[in-house]
């Protein structure tokens, strides 16, 4: 980089910091590879967020960290923050006005898996669904969120830090890729704030078209569950599966998925219209509550939540599956006119 | 309900009054008319389902209260297709359908309910069905006032400590009808069943747990062929709270959890999924042990 530097502080020679011996060659050049690897891992995770805001906006307001702004404040400034932080880091920009903020959004992630990682040796469930800090993309323990961010974060963060140059110690701002940090700050905001609306689903979860259901699984010990153990023949035959959760949104939608579960009951041609499954994390009240309500023709499977949160952004989200794969995914419900020819009908009147 | 075929006279009775050629005719047309009603029989009795409401299969979640008290005696079924549940009590005059469709009670005359060989009925095209009223649902079940009678299907207590498999399968037939859907691994169960040493699984299950829902009644199928080997399973009911003694005695903190014992010390555990092939998991846990 040759480009110039604008000095906001005292003239760098008056600096203290300037003075200071520079490091052996090789420690610069391992500061520079730790740069640009902990620069790499916070856009990788500013991805992995933005594309999913809503859980990372979940995961914000069940630790209680809304604050002033509310949790979705939080985690746009948070994702700002870390995006023009992972940019001057990829970039080579180790002044301390960047490494110290990195320090502490650093110190932030490891605070929050540290929390449910203690959360889990007490046996207690972990916040939100653990998801760490790569949204969706990744899901992880609570043990291996805590290792995995304290291993990969904090020596690159050491080495970026006693690895930098004199001139990195000046406080400068280095216009050009200042400017380009905000830029991606900015580019991370607004990407969290139109992403769901953006067609990302199989971009910003686990579940799209070639995934093996059998590999779709959460949880670790007596704990681990897989989609085939909710739904235990779905790696099996031809099945089209819902995502949902049991609310009222849901619930007017279930005349439609009544109607191709009476079609595919009734049909007499000989052709084989998919199994149709529902899963949801909802508990067995919640379940028998909307059994109640709105009558499904189809018994919701439940599954831990920690199952599901890798597998959307907004629900109901919708798959087909054919002998264990996933061949096509559906933000919504299933087309199911693509299956039935819409003629399906109630064959007797029910009513006085 | 099948009709009995009405009994035949003896074309030997008749031989005896005829001549020969006439009796013999009448034998060929006699036992004629006999095969051919024999073969048109199940055709004629066979009653015609209604194409809605039909397949009511026994159920185990609910618990029928009339009164605010326990019916224990009431049979309750439920029809996905119909999207109705079908209760008969003998402090009921008549069945009565909970139809989940039109949100309203009916009554269901006896003569238009058919029982099959497995246990499930089917209402009858142009049946006798009356609608009553409207029934009310809370987020727990439904209820109706019916004959001065207050009627309430609510959510059954989940089957808790130690059972049998026919405990399981008397509790929710659902256990049954899964069991009998699952087909073993012949050369795995053949494996199991060369087992010489004692061999105890101890599953731990909770009535109202999805996963368990799915995976024991495949084990109570390997419990059922497996009954005269040295491979023996009793079942205990975790209550919903998770909050058990035993529970906490052995270490378990999920359902369905399997503790295997050879000779009467643990030697692995089967959790959760791994029950999908429930004679597989048995045998691997062996393997590791040996």
């Amino acid at each position: 980089m040759t480009e110039a530097t604008a000095t906001t502080a005292a003239p760098s020679h008056a600096s203290g910091e300037i003075s200071r011996r520079s490091p052996p060659r090789s420690l610069v050049v391992l500061g520079t590879l730790g740069s640009v690897f902990l620069g790499v891992i916070l856009l990788v995770a500013v991805w992995g967020k933005a594309i999913a805001p809503a859980a990372f906006v979940g995961e914000i307001e069940s630790r209680g960290l809304g604050l002033l702004i509310g949790p979705a404040g939080v985690a746009y400034l948070a994702l700002g923050l870390e995006a023009g932080l992972g940019v001057l880091l990829l970039l080579g920009v180790r002044r301390l006005w960047v490494l110290i903020p990195t320090a502490l959004l650093v110190a932030f992630f490891l605070a929050l898996t540290g929390q449910d990682y203690l959360r889990s040796l007490a046996g207690l469930e972990a916040h939100g669904s653990s998801c760490g800090c790569f949204g969706n993309l990744v899901t992880r323990t609570p043990a291996q969120a805590f290792w995995q961010d304290l291993a990969l974060m904090v020596p690159a963060l050491v080495l970026a830090f006693f690895g930098r140059p004199p001139r990195d110690a000046a406080r400068t701002v280095p216009p050009v890729r200042t400017t380009l940090a905000l830029a991606a700050a900015v580019g991370a905001v607004v990407l969290a704030w139109r992403a769901p609306g953006l067609p990302l689903d199989d971009l910003a979860t686990r579940l799209k078209p070639g995934v093996d259901v059998t590999e779709v699984c959460a949880g670790e010990g007596s704990e681990r569950v897989c989609l085939d153990t909710v739904v235990p023949d779905l790696d099996r035959g031809d099945h089209l599966v819902i995502l949902a959760e049991l609310d009222d949104a849901f619930g007017e939608s279930v005349e439609q998925i009544n109607a191709y579960a009476d079609e595919r009951m009734m049909d007499e041609s000989g052709r084989e219209l998919p199994e149709l499954d529902v899963i949801t994390a909802a508990g067995p009240e919640e379940r028998q509550a909307f059994f109640w309500q709105w009558a499904p023709a189809f018994d919701p499977a439940q599954a831990p939540e920690a199952l599901l949160a890798p597998l959307y952004r907004t629900l109901p989200r919708s798959f087909a599956v054919s002998d264990g794969e996933v061949t096509e995914t559906w933000s919504g419900l299933p087309p199911f006119e693509r299956w039935t020819d819409g003629s399906t009908e109630e064959t007797r009147s029910t009513t006085p | 309900m099948m009709n009995r075929a009405l009994p035949c006279s003896s074309p030997g009775q008749h031989a005896s009054r005829t001549p020969r050629r006439t009796s013999l005719a009448a034998l060929a047309l006699t036992m004629s008319f006999a095969l051919v009603a024999t073969l048109a029989q199940p055709a004629l009795a066979q009653p015609t389902p209604d194409p809605m409401f039909r397949d009511f299969e026994p159920i185990g979640q609910f618990a029928l209260e009339i009164d605010g008290t326990p019916d224990p005696k009431a049979e309750i079924y439920q029809s996905e297709r119909a999207r109705a549940i079908l209760v008969i009590s003998s402090q009921l005059d008549q069945p009565v359908m909970f139809n989940l469709r039109s949100r309203q009670v009916e009554r269901v005359g006896f003569m238009s309910l058919a029982k099959r060989d497995d246990d499930t009925y089917d209402i009858l095209a142009d049946a006798d069905i009356t609608p009553v009223t409207v029934f009310s649902v809370s987020d727990t079940g439904a209820s109706v006032n019916l004959d001065g009678k207050t009627l309430a299907l609510t959510p059954r207590e989940s089957l808790t400590g130690p059972h049998k498999a026919s405990d399981l399968t008397e509790y929710d037939p659902a256990y049954a009808r899964g069991a009998a859907a699952y087909t073993p691994n012949d050369q795995l169960l053949a494996a199991l069943e060369q087992e010489a040493k004692d061999v105890r699984v101890q599953v731990f299950f909770n009535s109202k747990c999805h996963v368990c829902k799915q995976m024991v009644p495949r084990i109570i199928k390997l419990d059922s062929v497996l009954d005269d080997s040295v491979v023996h399973f009793d079942y205990y009911g975790v209550p919903d709270t998770f909050k058990d003694p035993l529970m906490k005695e052995k270490g378990i903190d999920g359902v369905p959890t399997g503790i295997v014992y050879v000779n009467g010390k643990e030697v692995g555990r089967i959790i959760g999924g791994e029950w999908k092939i429930p004679e597989l998991a048995i045998k691997n846990t062996l393997l590791k042990a040996s």
